[in-house]
């Protein structure tokens, strides 16, 4: 046998197609196969609403904190200020007699606070 | 190319490529089980959406099977190359329309390729059957064109040299 015969020989067959079955396999399997898409989604939905409660949440407390800092400090240049005047104090012996009362009222205020608490 | 959510999609790919697909990998692998299973998970690989977007529906989807098929003679469960036979069915068949070869001709034909080993029978395929240029098939196997023409000359003596012995 010659190239030129095998060639003509080759030309005339070719191998066996799918059997009709494989099509359904593929379609079947195609409908049997899960989507990830709506857990990932969900998971991603989960994820934004629990960043966004905790964001709303740490600004509504932020919103809600006493600004004792800002309060504070206020009464205590109002109360240097009277002490200097009634008392002729210096501006330090005054600003020092208004940081001790500050804090001598914010411990008063802590067990006031407390005994209400208790039964 | 991209696969949207119709089940339509799946079915006009295979409707286009599918018999193509199958005749490829039964050359390479020798039986139709295996050959039905390697194209089903290359279909089942598209669907699942790890290859959704492709350019050349044909080439990737003949490099998949490609891969699937060498992959499945690496695995445990390989297929040995010795065991291209149809398992009893022909994997040759008559192309219609043109002069058909005699029964023994065919299965002398059948024999002698299933002692091909695996390369030069996808090679034979591909340009034989398929009717791929060398450089076409060269892109499929990732080689040189010089590589798979070389191959395919190889593969022809073999064949020609089984079939005179076996006619002598």
């Amino acid at each position: 046998m010659d190239d030129d015969q095998l060639e003509q020989l080759l030309r005339q067959v070719r191998p066996v197609g799918p059997p009709p079955r494989l099509r359904a396999r593929v379609i079947s399997a195609r409908q049997r196969v899960p989507r990830a898409w709506p857990w990932m989604s969900a998971a991603a939905a989960l994820l934004l609403l629990t960043t966004a409660l905790q964001l709303g949440s740490a600004g509504l407390r932020q919103r809600l904190r006493p600004p004792v800092v800002s309060a504070s400090s206020d009464i205590e240049s109002e109360l240097t200020l009277a002490l200097q005047t009634s008392l002729g104090l210096t501006e330090n012996e005054a600003r020092m007699t208004a940081v001790v009362d500050g804090i001598r009222f914010r411990i008063e205020q802590g067990r006031t606070n407390q005994e209400g608490r208790e039964p | 190319m991209a696969l949207d959510e119709a089940d339509g999609d799946v079915g006009r790919l295979y409707d286009r490529f599918g018999a193509a697909l199958y005749r490829y990998a039964l050359m390479i692998l020798g039986r139709h089980d295996a050959a039905e299973d390697a194209v089903q998970q290359v279909f089942l690989a598209l669907v699942r959406g790890r290859d959704a977007r492709i350019r050349e529906p044909e080439r990737y989807l003949r490099r998949a099977v490609r891969n699937a098929c060498y992959s499945r003679l690496r695995s445990a469960a390989a297929v040995p190359e010795d065991d291209w036979s149809g398992q009893g069915q022909p994997l040759l068949e008559l192309v219609p329309g043109l002069r058909q070869p005699s029964p023994e001709d065919r299965l002398a034909l059948e024999a002698a390729i299933a002692r091909l080993p695996a390369e030069q029978r996808e090679v034979l395929h591909l340009h034989a059957f398929a009717g791929l240029t060398f450089r076409e098939v060269a892109e499929t196997t990732g080689e040189s064109a010089n590589t798979v023409a070389s191959r395919y000359r190889y593969a022809l003596e073999r064949l020609r040299l089984l079939l005179t012995a076996q006619r002598a």
